[in-house]
């Protein structure tokens, strides 16, 4: 049985050989996971979309050179997030920064996913929706990093190891800004009775 | 407790399991013994978990195809750029060429640029011959000044 790193080896080696297949199977399998960190940052259906098909076509691009010395996913993820923040940056696609964003006409796949018992009953619908509204004002208390840090390790479910290596940044670093981030969090939610 | 300073800085790995195995018995210790810590566990958790209420959209269908048309059109954008660079500087070239070669049609004043004393020469005889002026004439003459005198004098 191949394990995930000679699984990704042996796409990457594909790819740079020039096979589509491998490149359509690495599209496949990290695509998920890719829009949902860009939803993070993009809050946006479409525009999360447009970057994750970016990153995409980076990969194709530059995968000769991807020397191999960190594992292609942090790489990967590493291209995903710095394309997230230049389009945060340019401001296209996002007013501000709205993690739990809801409503909009553009986001309806987005509020299809929220929790099923939100959907069954008015009361808890209407809760549901308040302290999204106060969950995102507490995230809006993060500075950037603390709310990166935070998307990736809370929402996407990475390692810290893997968090350090995506931001290029020290473990002691993502630890210092999780535990900021956790504590600011705790502190505001406290304070709003919650 | 002496230590609860020092595990509560590990709380919040503990909740996320990312702590070594050590670690995680001594914080799973500590808790046991201490209630304030064993209570702040409990808030972070339940901050943690209040956050999670909302789940991120799940993607809609592969992006394989758009990503494969996005790749195709990049690819053939930069082909035509490929194509279109020779054929830039050609056509860069021929504006040159022409606005060049306009300039010396229309320039109302004739140019030469001799370096040969009989040429020279030859060149204002004809001038005196066929009655042209020597005043339409540009000459840029590189020779001695007695040569230029005498020639100049002489039409």
């Amino acid at each position: 049985m191949i394990d995930k790193k000679d699984e990704d080896g042996l796409l990457v080696e594909g790819l740079r050989a020039g096979e589509e297949s491998a490149f359509r199977l690495l599209v496949e399998k990290y695509q998920t996971r890719a829009f949902s960190v860009a939803f993070g940052y993009i809050k946006d259906v479409e525009g999360a979309k447009d970057v994750v098909q970016e990153s995409f076509i980076r990969i194709y691009e530059k995968i000769k050179s991807f020397k191999g010395d960190s594992k292609f996913y942090t790489w990967y993820y590493r291209i995903l997030v710095n394309l997230c923040m230049d389009a945060m940056r340019k401001g296209k696609r996002t007013a501000a920064f709205s993690i739990f964003m809801v409503g909009e006409s553009r986001n309806k796949e987005y509020n299809l996913n929220i929790r099923e018992s939100e959907k069954e009953e008015p009361e808890k619908k209407y809760a549901a929706k308040v302290l999204s509204k106060k969950i995102e004002n507490g995230l809006d208390q993060l500075s950037v990093r603390e709310k990166q840090v935070f998307e990736l390790k809370h929402y996407q479910g990475f390692r810290i190891r893997e968090v350090a290596d995506i931001m290029e940044i020290k473990e002691g670093t993502v630890r210092t800004l999780l535990h900021r981030a956790v504590h600011k969090l705790k502190k505001f939610l406290k304070d709003g009775g919650l | 407790m002496k230590n609860c300073r020092k595990i509560k800085n590990k709380l919040v790995d503990f909740y996320y399991k990312e702590l070594a195995e050590e670690d995680t018995a001594d914080v799973a210790a500590h808790i046991k013994n201490c209630p304030v810590c064993a209570i702040e566990l409990k808030v972070i958790s339940s901050v943690l978990e209040k956050i999670s209420i909302i789940k991120r959209p799940k993607l809609p269908g592969s992006l394989y195809p758009l990503i494969k048309a996005g790749l195709e059109k990049r690819i053939s954008s930069l082909a035509f750029k490929i194509w279109r660079a020779p054929f830039a500087v050609s056509f860069g070239l021929l504006i040159i060429l022409s606005v060049f070669s306009n300039n010396q049609n229309i320039s109302p004043v004739r140019k030469i640029e001799v370096c040969d004393e009989l040429l020279v020469s030859i060149a204002l005889r004809e001038c005196c011959k066929n009655n042209v002026k020597t005043e339409s004439l540009n000459l840029n003459i590189l020779s001695d000044d007695v040569f230029l005198d005498e020639n100049i004098r002489g039409l």
